[in-house]
C-alpha cells in the first residue's frame, strides 16, 4: 500500500515535473477528449430536445381536424364520430379526447384576460400532459357533464391570480361564472406547452360560455375543433390512418374521388425530423471523434515515448533505489492517466467555452451536463493510460545500470 | 582477502564475474573472470585507468547487472540467475549507491530525492521522510532539505547523494568516484561519513583514483583491461 501511494505520488511529480512538457501533452490528449465532448454534447442536446418533443402515447394519435383549405366546407368532426371510429378501429384505440376551443374574455375581479378556452371530452389530459399545481383535474364523469367547473393552465392562473390561491375561487368566462378546481403546474414538454394559457372546462359547459358569442363560430353543439384518437403501440398508424378517414368520409358523405374534408396532423413528424438529422449529425460526430481520439492516442504515445527517452536515466536512479520494472510501468500509467484527466478537463473547459461562443451566433442543440461530462473524462482517462502502454514498457525495460552513466 | 573487521562471511563475493557486451564479432569483454570477496567493515578501493572494468565492475557488484560469464553471491546467494525483479528486491533497503554526479533526480527536492529508497522498502511517506530529514541532517543538510537539487551545490548535491545511499542503513554501498570534483573539504566529509558506515557495518566499495580514498581504504582492488591485477590488502 506504501509503495502504491509512492508510486501514485512520484508519478503525480513526474507529470507535473516540466510544466511545457505536461502542457504539450495535456493538449494533446485535450484534443481527443474535446472531440468526444462536442459529440456526446450534441448527442445530448438532441436527446434532450427530443425528450420536449416526446408526447408518450400522443406521438401515436390520429389528430382530426377539418380540412379548412377546401372550397367545399363538410364541416368539422362530430361528437357522433367518436363510437363509429372506434368501431371501425375496434382494438386499435388505446383512448380518445374531443376539444374545442375558442377565445373569451376571462375576468377574476378586476383583472381581465383574452384566453383561450377549451372545452375537453375524454383524456384530454394524453396531450394537456401537465402535472398539477393546486386542486385537481376535470374527471372523466365532468368532462361528460355541463358542470360550470374549471381548471387553469400555469399562465392562466398567474394572469387572473398572480401568486394568489386560485382553487375555490370563481371565475367569469364571457360573463358566466365557472369555479376553479385546479390549476396546473408549468408544462413540461413542448406540446403540453401550448395550453399554459388554456383554461379547461366539460366539452357541453364550454359551449354554453360562447352561447352568445360567436367564438365558436358556427359550430353546432355536437362539432369538435380537434378529436384526438390514441392508438395502441402495435397498430400500424398509416392503415388506421385509411380506416379513419374512409369512417369519417361514409359518416360525412364525402367520396372517395374528393380530397378529404379532414386534416390527420402527425404529432411524432418533428421528432421523427428531429431524430434522422441526429442520426446524421451523430454519425459524422462519432466519426470526427473517434479521428480524434485516435490522433490523440498516437500523438500520445510518440510524445510519451519521446519523454520516457528522456527521463532514462531519471527511471534508472528509481530502478537503481529499488524500484521494480511493474512499480515503473504503474508510474507512467499512472501518469498517463492524470495527464489524460487533465486533458478532460481543459477539454470539456475549451468545448463549454466555443459551444457558449458558437450559440451565440447559432442555435444548435448542445448539453453539457454532469453525464456529457463523465464520459469525457472516462474517454480523456482510458486514452491517457491506453496511450501510456508503449511508454510504460518501454521505461520499465531499461536497465538500472544506466544510473551510473551521468 | 582477509577480513577487516573479522567477519569470516562475505557480504559479496565475485566468482568469476565477466562482462561481455555486444554478441558474435561485435562482442566487447568488459570484465573477464573477476575473483573478489568483500567483507562487513571495509572500505575496498577499486582503481584503474578509464575503461579498465571499473564501472562495468561495480554495476555487476552493485546488482545493477548481471555477469555473462561467473557469478555473484550476495549474504550468501547467488544472484546469477536472479530476474530485474528479484534483482530490485535484493537492491531494496540492502545497497546504497554513490554516483559521481551524484544521480539525483533534478526538479526534485533534497528531501524527495532522499526519500526514494525508503519509498520503494514500502516505508509510509511520512517514516521515509523521517528518515531522510535525519539523513540529510547527518550530512549537514537539514536546512536545504526542502531545495530542488538543481539549486544546490555540486558538493551539496554530492552529499544528497550520500544521504540518499546511507539513509537505510545498507549492508554495502557502491560509490563510484565519489569524490571527483570535489574540493577536498567536502572530498574528506564524503570519504569520513563512508568510512563510518563501514565502522558500523557495512561493507564500502568505491571506484576512484584519488588519494583521499586511496589513504582511507582498508584494502585496494587494480583493474587493468578487464582483469583484477591487485586483490591487495593496504597496509
Amino acid at each position: 500500500m506504501n509503495r502504491l501511494l509512492a508510486v501514485l505520488r512520484l508519478a503525480m511529480w513526474a507529470a507535473f515535473s516540466k510544466p511545457s512538457r505536461a502542457a504539450l501533452l495535456i493538449a494533446t490528449l485535450g484534443g481527443g477528449a474535446a472531440g468526444v465532448a462536442v459529440a456526446a454534447g450534441v448527442m445530448s442536446g438532441y436527446a434532450r430536445e427530443m425528450e420536449r418533443m416526446t408526447f408518450g402515447a400522443y406521438a401515436r394519435s390520429l389528430v382530426i381536424t377539418e380540412n379548412t383549405f377546401l372550397d367545399d366546407r363538410f364541416g368539422p368532426p362530430r361528437l357522433a364520430d367518436i363510437p363509429r371510429l372506434q368501431e371501425a378501429l375496434r382494438d386499435s384505440v388505446e383512448a380518445w379526447a374531443a376539444w374545442r376551443s375558442a377565445t373569451g374574455d376571462v375576468r377574476y375581479g378586476r383583472e381581465q384576460a383574452n384566453l383561450p378556452v377549451r372545452g375537453v371530452l375524454g383524456d384530454y389530459r394524453r396531450e394537456a400532459d401537465m402535472p398539477l399545481q393546486a386542486g385537481r383535474a376535470l374527471t372523466l364523469a365532468e368532462t361528460q357533464g355541463a358542470d360550470r367547473l374549471c381548471v387553469l393552465g400555469a399562465g392562466a392562473a398567474r394572469q387572473l391570480f398572480r401568486n394568489d390561491p386560485a382553487v375555490g375561487e370563481a371565475i367569469r368566462i364571457n360573463g358566466i361564472s365557472c369555479d376553479v378546481v385546479g390549476v396546473f403546474a408549468e408544462a413540461e414538454n413542448q406540446l403540453a406547452e401550448r395550453y399554459r394559457q388554456s383554461v379547461f372546462a366539460p366539452f357541453t359547459a364550454a359551449a354554453r360560455y360562447f352561447e352568445n358569442a360567436d367564438a365558436f363560430g358556427s359550430a353546432g353543439p355536437n362539432e369538435v375543433s380537434q378529436l384526438t384518437i390514441v392508438l395502441t403501440p402495435e397498430t400500424r398508424r398509416r392503415a388506421a390512418l385509411m380506416t379513419a378517414d374512409q369512417t369519417l368520409r361514409r359518416s360525412h358523405g364525402v367520396p372517395q374521388a374528393q380530397v378529404s374534408p379532414f386534416e390527420y396532423a402527425d404529432p411524432a413528424a418533428p421528432t421523427r425530423a428531429l431524430e434522422r438529422q441526429r442520426d446524421l449529425i451523430g454519425r459524422l460526430l462519432i466519426t470526427i471523434a473517434a479521428v480524434t481520439v485516435a490522433v490523440a492516442l498516437t500523438g500520445y504515445a510518440a510524445a510519451a515515448n519521446a519523454a520516457v527517452d528522456m527521463r532514462r536515466r531519471e527511471i534508472a536512479l528509481q530502478m537503481m533505489s529499488g524500484a521494480t520494472g511493474r512499480l515503473i510501468t504503474a508510474q507512467v500509467l499512472i501518469e498517463g492517466l492524470i495527464i489524460g484527466l487533465a486533458a478532460s478537463v481543459a477539454g470539456s473547459a475549451l468545448v463549454m467555452a466555443g459551444a457558449g461562443l458558437a450559440q451565440t451566433f447559432a442555435r444548435f442543440p448542445f448539453e453539457l451536463n454532469p453525464g456529457v461530462i463523465a464520459l469525457t473524462f472516462v474517454a480523456g482517462a482510458l486514452t491517457g493510460l491506453i496511450a501510456s502502454l508503449p511508454p510504460a514498457r518501454r521505461a520499465a525495460s531499461g536497465s538500472p545500470a544506466l544510473s551510473a552513466r551521468g | 582477502m582477509t577480513p577487516a573487521h573479522g567477519s569470516a562471511e562475505p557480504v559479496l563475493q565475485a566468482i568469476g564475474a565477466g562482462r561481455v557486451y555486444g554478441r558474435a564479432n561485435a562482442a566487447v569483454p568488459a570484465l573477464l573472470d573477476a575473483d573478489l570477496a568483500f567483507h562487513r567493515g571495509e572500505v575496498c578501493a577499486l582503481r584503474g585507468r578509464s575503461g579498465s572494468g571499473k564501472t562495468t565492475l561495480l554495476n555487476l557488484l552493485g546488482l545493477l547487472d548481471r555477469p555473462t560469464s561467473g557469478r555473484i553471491v550476495f549474504l550468501g546467494k547467488d544472484t546469477s540467475g536472479y530476474s530485474d525483479r528479484r534483482l530490485a528486491l535484493t537492491r531494496r533497503g540492502a545497497l546504497g549507491y554513490v554516483l559521481q554526479d551524484a544521480g539525483l533526480i533534478e526538479n526534485m527536492t533534497a528531501v524527495d530525492n532522499v526519500c526514494l529508497p525508503g519509498f520503494y522498502a514500502g516505508l509510509s511517506a511520512r517514516r521515509a521522510r523521517e528518515i531522510a530529514l535525519r539523513a540529510l541532517g547527518d550530512v549537514g543538510l537539514a536546512d536545504k532539505a526542502e531545495r530542488r537539487v538543481g539549486a544546490l551545490s555540486g558538493g551539496e548535491r554530492m552529499r544528497v547523494g550520500l544521504a540518499r545511499a546511507l539513509s537505510l542503513e545498507p549492508q554495502l554501498i557502491i560509490a563510484d568516484e565519489p569524490t571527483a570534483s570535489l574540493d577536498a573539504e567536502t572530498a574528506h566529509a564524503v570519504i569520513d561519513r563512508l568510512a563510518r558506515a563501514a565502522a558500523g557495518g557495512a561493507c564500502v566499495i568505491a571506484a576512484s583514483h584519488d588519494p583521499i580514498v586511496l589513504e582511507r581504504a582498508t584494502r585496494t582492488v587494480a583493474l587493468a583491461h578487464g582483469r583484477v591485477v591487485t586483490p591487495e590488502p593496504v597496509a
